[in-house]
């Protein structure tokens, strides 16, 4: 073979593996994410796991409202919402290398928020001291009407008195919008045993809150 | 499942199950559930009442998380380094490095005696001196005494620079056996 053809030869080499280079970077992302608002919540999560802060304070920016939310529906109680959001966003950020990608990232932070609320309120019963439920602070009342704020509160009352499972279903699936699958993975049930307790917290909603559906209680009489 | 299928009952149990909101329902039951709300007051009755407790649970607004709990989430990274950094107590590692890598240079620097201001006015340390060619009282070196005397030819004072004192010349001669007085000795 000739200088000329053993020169040929190595640049077509060249050539392809810088192509074969380009189409491995094409075809695996995750090595070149970065954090972006488009970053779905798995990738954010693996960078989390080797502990970009930016990816961290993405998803608490997408998860803080939710996750906050749902603990205070949980708790009723503020002081102890805070607690829960924060212990959550910390195991987030210690543990995200134990995420498994077969959940759905919201679905693993909202279990963790969960999990936290449950233990709140098995100590709560073993004080057996119930924590008085907050009022809503005034500059978060619906619009500072004394009717709205009577109902916001009556609300929250009803939720409290829901057995801790059927609130976490109401609060997973009503307020935050999961699905009942997803709810259910959030609880560790099966989603036909989520669904029993969806129908049963909504039953005893209705009972509890019919007062403040006098419309409600016109047409059925 | 049929339009038969899905009586009154089962459609208000799926109410309670998936909510008012059809669109939230499995998407095979939702045709059945707009024929029978369609063709059904009993039915229409049950799904205003389903979307009254709705709304009544959409006064309670959702708590948002305060300013001070948003920023203290945010700093939690810095609290709790992730690896190897969450066993290091003494923050960020650069910090220590600096201050090591800066006394080391410091000592090397007063070692080697080329700080500026540590000589002249401030008394000059012996090796420092020396590199400098003054002894520590400020006097010249004697080798730089020896060279300036060679160099004006003055030998005699070159040679009285660098004369020991008789007692090493004897100690010298004693060990070669060629000590001043030996073989006056008896």
């Amino acid at each position: 073979m000739t200088d000329l053809a053993m020169t040929q030869l190595w640049l077509d080499l060249c050539t392809t593996m810088s192509v074969d280079q380009r189409e491995q970077t094409r075809s695996s992302p995750r090595e070149k994410l970065e954090v972006s608002a488009t970053a779905d919540d798995v990738g954010l999560i693996e960078l989390v796991a080797g502990g970009d802060v930016r990816a961290y304070r993405q998803l608490v920016d997408r998860h803080l409202r939710g996750i906050h939310a749902f603990a205070y529906r949980m708790l009723g109680n503020r002081a102890e919402a805070e607690e829960v959001s924060q212990e959550t966003f910390l195991r987030l950020w210690e543990h995200a290398g134990r995420y498994l990608p077969q959940a759905k990232p919201s679905t693993w932070i909202y279990r963790i928020a969960h999990n936290l609320s449950i233990d709140r309120l098995r100590r709560r019963r073993e004080r057996s001291a119930p924590v008085a439920p907050d009022e809503l602070p005034a500059s978060e009342r619906p619009s500072g009407l004394f009717l709205e704020r009577q109902v916001a509160e009556a609300v929250q009352r009803a939720l409290d008195e829901l057995p801790e499972r059927q609130r976490a279903a109401i609060g997973l699936v009503h307020y935050q919008g999961l699905s009942n699958a997803e709810a259910a993975e959030v609880l560790g049930v099966g989603v036909r045993a989520l669904e029993s307790l969806l129908a049963r917290a909504r039953r005893q909603l209705r009972d509890r809150l019919a007062a403040l559906a006098p419309a409600q209680r016109k047409e059925e009489a | 499942m049929s339009a038969h299928d899905l009586d009154l009952e089962r459609f208000e149990h799926l109410l309670d199950v998936h909510g008012a909101d059809l669109e939230r329902w499995p998407e095979e039951l939702r045709r059945e559930a707009r024929e029978l709300l369609s063709s059904s007051a009993p039915a229409q009755l049950a799904w205003s009442r389903a979307e009254r407790l709705a709304a009544v649970l959409d006064a309670a607004p959702d708590i948002l998380p305060s300013a001070a709990l948003s920023a203290r989430i945010a700093a939690l990274p810095a609290r709790y380094p992730q690896g190897w950094a969450a066993w290091w107590p003494f923050g960020n590692l650069l910090a220590p490095l600096l201050g090591w890598g800066a006394a080391a240079a410091f000592g090397l620097l007063v070692g080697s005696g080329v700080v500026p201001g540590l000589d002249g006015d401030f008394g000059a340390s012996a090796p420092a001196a020396a590199l400098a060619g003054v002894s520590a009282s400020g006097e010249p070196a004697e080798d730089e005494l020896a060279q300036g005397a060679a160099a004006d030819g003055t030998w005699a004072e070159a040679n009285a620079a660098d004369e020991l004192s008789g007692d090493d010349w004897s100690d010298f001669e004693l060990a070669l056996g060629l000590a001043p007085g030996w073989e006056e000795e008896p």
